[in-house]
């Protein structure tokens, strides 16, 4: 299973990056590894764009129609087959695609996962070693390397875990400002996870929905479970960031590049969602 | 045993479901209503496991592009 992976996904996504790194090298571009896992990310967010624009779109149009599928759902109580049937009918009215469904978000996951144990695996070259396993897994000669990369990235170095290069013991010393990246990293993820939420009137509707959700789920779940669930947009930055806190910085690289084209795309398709109203308040 | 795989449902739909949405930025992304996850409770809480299971893989799967209702 492994080794399918590798060969499918891990080994693909490794040639294109030592291609944009031989590339952004040859150029002369100084830190040419940590910008091309900028690159590659890049790259990979694009191959993956029409998949996600579709899931925005059908997601945004669901949400406008929510409203009238919870009321079909009260006038067809207890008649699963009706809410469904009635359910297409709404969809096709509004020319929401059914057709989609969750296959091109599953496509997604596995790719985005290959990407993150590439550059786990990258980061944590030993430098003596780089330039065998490099090109071990290469496809062709003209992108072995010839010399070990240099891993730094504007002084440091793409393998450092912010957690250790921070020193407990002087909280206020130059290393602490390390802590800016899982800060930066939870922002990010914040303003994308407010983007989603939609604006202003739907999410009069949606607040209904989500207490009487909640109300629910309290009774089958913890209350934990169900605070998890409808305060996630606050609680999810808070968790990769410090997630980012334990991982190496190339990582963390990555997982920036990726939210922030998430909100370039998301702000493209879909507005500003959930930020107009603070962004408007300015 | 149904009990445990109840469970297992509620723990993704709290958390994993979250999680998955917030990674790709998506809010809502079921074509079905209710969404596989409530229907899989639904389902094995009134068949049983291996029924129950079975329904909710036939669902999942008819899930994608390549089938029309």
């Amino acid at each position: 299973m492994g080794d399918f992976f590798n060969l499918i996904l891990v080994h693909p996504i490794i040639n294109i990056l030592v291609a944009i790194y031989s590339a952004f090298s040859f150029l002369h571009i100084p830190y040419a590894l940590g910008f091309a896992i900028i690159g590659l990310t890049i790259v990979i967010r694009f191959i993956l764009y029409p998949l996600t624009t579709s899931q925005l779109k059908a997601s945004m149009k669901m949400q406008k129609v929510a409203p009238h599928l919870s009321k079909l759902k009260e006038k067809h109580k207890g008649d699963a087959k009706k809410i469904q049937e009635e359910t297409m009918r709404l969809y096709k009215e509004h020319g929401i695609n059914p057709a989609a469904g969750c296959l091109p978000v599953l496509i997604q996951m596995p790719i985005i996962w290959a990407l993150y144990s590439v550059l786990q695996r990258i980061v944590d070259f030993k430098p003596g070693v780089v330039v065998t396993e490099v090109n071990k897994i290469v496809y062709f000669d003209f992108l072995k390397l010839n010399n070990a990369w240099d891993p730094s990235f504007f002084g440091l170095s793409l393998g450092a875990i912010p957690s250790k290069i921070m020193s407990f013991d002087k909280p206020f010393a130059v290393g602490s400002l390390i802590l800016l990246v899982p800060i930066l990293t939870g922002v990010f993820q914040f303003i994308l996870s407010k983007m989603m939420i939609p604006a202003k009137n739907s999410v009069a509707v949606l607040e209904k929905d989500i207490e009487a959700k909640s109300k629910i789920d309290k009774k089958d779940a913890g209350d934990f479970a169900s605070a998890f669930q409808t305060q996630s947009m606050f609680i999810f930055p808070i968790m990769i960031g410090f997630f980012s806190f334990g991982f190496p910085i190339g990582l963390s690289l990555y997982w920036n590049t990726f939210t922030v084209f998430g909100i370039i795309q998301q702000y493209k398709i879909a507005g500003l969602g959930g930020l107009s109203t603070w962004i408007k308040k300015k | 045993m149904k009990r445990i795989l109840i469970l297992v449902v509620n723990f993704y739909q709290a958390f994993v479901s979250a999680i998955l949405k917030n990674i790709l930025g998506i809010n809502k992304m079921c074509r079905y209503s209710p969404t596989c996850s409530e229907y899989t409770k639904i389902a094995i809480n009134q068949n049983s496991v291996f029924v129950g299971l079975k329904k909710s893989a036939i669902r999942i799967l008819n899930c994608q592009p390549f089938f029309s209702f």
